[in-house]
C-alpha cells in the first residue's frame, strides 16, 4: 500500500521531468509601422544610405505625447559608422512645432549594430513627425 | 635688392599673419568645432535625452501623487564635477525647463532655485508702498507657488590616460525629489560624451 502510494506521488514528477522544456524564443519586437508609409516621412541622404539602412520605425503615444522609435542598422560588418539625424514635429494643421531641443543628433554606430534613435515630441499638438538623415565627420 | 627686400619682407609677414575673419556656420555641421570638453550640439543632445526620458517615465503624470498638471517645480543645485571651470548649466537647464513646459506636464517656478530666477515677484510686492504706484494692482501677498518637486543636477566627468591619448568622459546625472517627503521621484543620466585626444595637444 505504501509502495503504491510513493508511486502515485512520484508518478507525476517523474512524468514532467521527462517532458523536453521547449527552447525559449525571445519574442520579436513588434511590427513597426509599413515602409510604404514611413518611406514618405524619412528622407535619408545618398551618402547616408550607403552607410546606415532601417530596419524598422515605431510610433506610439505616450503619456499623451507622441513618441518615435526609428532603428537602423550598421551596413558595414567591419566598421565603425557615424551619422545624424533630425527630427521634426508637426500639428495637425501641418505647422512645425518647435522644441528648445530642436537640431541635429548625432550616432556612432558599431559594425553590424542595430542603434535605436528615440524622440518625444515636447509638446501635446504633436501629431506626426518628419526625420532627415545625413553621414557625420566626427 | 636690398631696397626690394626690406619692401617684400614686411608684407610677407603680414600676408601669413593674416587670418580669415569670422564666419557664420551650422552649429550642428561638419564645420563646428569639437573641443576636448563638451560642445554646444552635444549639450542640445543632452537636453533632448534627458526630456525625453522624464517624459517617458511618467513621473510627471502622476496627479493622484503630485496634484494636477502642471506639476510645479524647482531648480535645486547643479554641481559642476568637470574640468571644465565654466560649463554652461544655464543652456542645460534653460532647454529642459523650456521642453517640460511646453509639454504641458511641468511648470517651475522663478521666485528662488538655483537657475532661471527673477526677483520680479518680490520686486512687485515693494511697489505697494511706492505712491507711483495704484497699490490695488499689486497682487496680495502670500500667492506664490511652492515646488513640489526638485531637479538637481551633476554634471561629471572621468579622464583616462594613456601612453600617447587622453581621453575625457562626461555625463550629466539628474535626480527629481519630492520635497514634501525627500523622496527621490526619478533619476536617469544622459549618454556619456567621450572626446579622444592626444595627450599635450590640448592646453589643460
Amino acid at each position: 500500500m505504501r509502495n503504491l502510494l510513493y508511486f502515485l506521488l512520484a508518478g507525476p514528477f517523474l512524468a514532467c521531468a521527462a517532458c523536453q522544456t521547449p527552447e525559449y524564443e525571445p519574442p520579436d519586437p513588434a511590427d513597426g509601422i509599413p515602409e510604404e508609409v514611413w518611406t514618405d516621412q524619412l528622407s535619408m541622404s545618398s551618402d547616408a544610405a550607403l552607410i546606415v539602412k532601417v530596419v524598422r520605425v515605431h510610433q506610439a503615444t505616450k503619456n499623451e505625447l507622441q513618441r518615435l522609435q526609428v532603428t537602423f542598422e550598421n551596413r558595414s560588418p567591419q566598421n565603425d559608422k557615424s551619422f545624424r539625424t533630425l527630427i521634426d514635429w508637426f500639428d495637425y494643421s501641418g505647422l512645425k512645432v518647435s522644441s528648445p531641443n530642436d537640431g541635429w543628433k548625432s550616432h556612432i554606430i558599431r559594425p553590424g549594430q542595430q542603434f535605436v534613435v528615440d524622440s518625444i515630441a515636447t509638446s501635446p499638438d504633436a501629431v506626426t513627425w518628419r526625420m532627415s538623415v545625413d553621414t557625420w565627420k566626427r | 635688392m636690398k631696397a626690394t627686400l626690406c619692401l617684400l619682407l614686411p608684407l610677407l609677414l603680414v600676408a601669413t599673419s593674416c587670418k580669415s575673419g569670422p564666419k557664420r556656420i551650422d552649429p550642428d555641421g561638419d564645420e563646428a568645432v569639437t573641443s576636448a570638453g563638451v560642445d554646444y550640439n552635444e549639450i542640445i543632445e543632452w537636453t533632448d535625452t534627458l526630456t525625453q526620458r522624464m517624459l517617458t517615465s511618467g513621473f510627471l503624470d502622476r496627479e493622484f501623487e503630485f496634484g494636477p498638471k502642471p506639476v510645479k517645480m524647482v531648480v535645486s543645485n547643479i554641481e559642476n564635477k568637470t574640468d571644465l571651470s565654466h560649463f554652461p548649466n544655464d543652456l542645460l537647464l534653460g532647454n529642459i525647463r523650456s521642453a517640460l513646459l511646453n509639454s504641458g506636464k511641468a511648470r517651475f517656478v522663478s521666485t528662488y532655485g538655483s537657475d532661471g530666477t527673477d526677483e520680479m515677484t518680490r520686486d512687485t510686492q515693494d511697489l505697494k508702498d511706492d505712491p507711483l504706484f495704484d497699490p490695488t494692482q499689486v497682487p496680495e501677498q502670500g500667492q506664490a507657488t511652492v515646488a513640489r518637486l526638485s531637479l538637481r543636477t551633476q554634471i561629471l566627468w572621468t579622464h583616462s590616460q594613456g601612453l600617447d591619448d587622453a581621453q575625457n568622459t562626461y555625463v550629466v546625472r539628474m535626480f527629481v525629489s519630492d520635497v514634501k517627503n525627500g523622496e527621490v521621484v526619478w533619476e536617469d543620466r544622459s549618454n556619456p560624451i567621450a572626446k579622444k585626444f592626444e595627450r599635450g595637444s590640448v592646453g589643460w
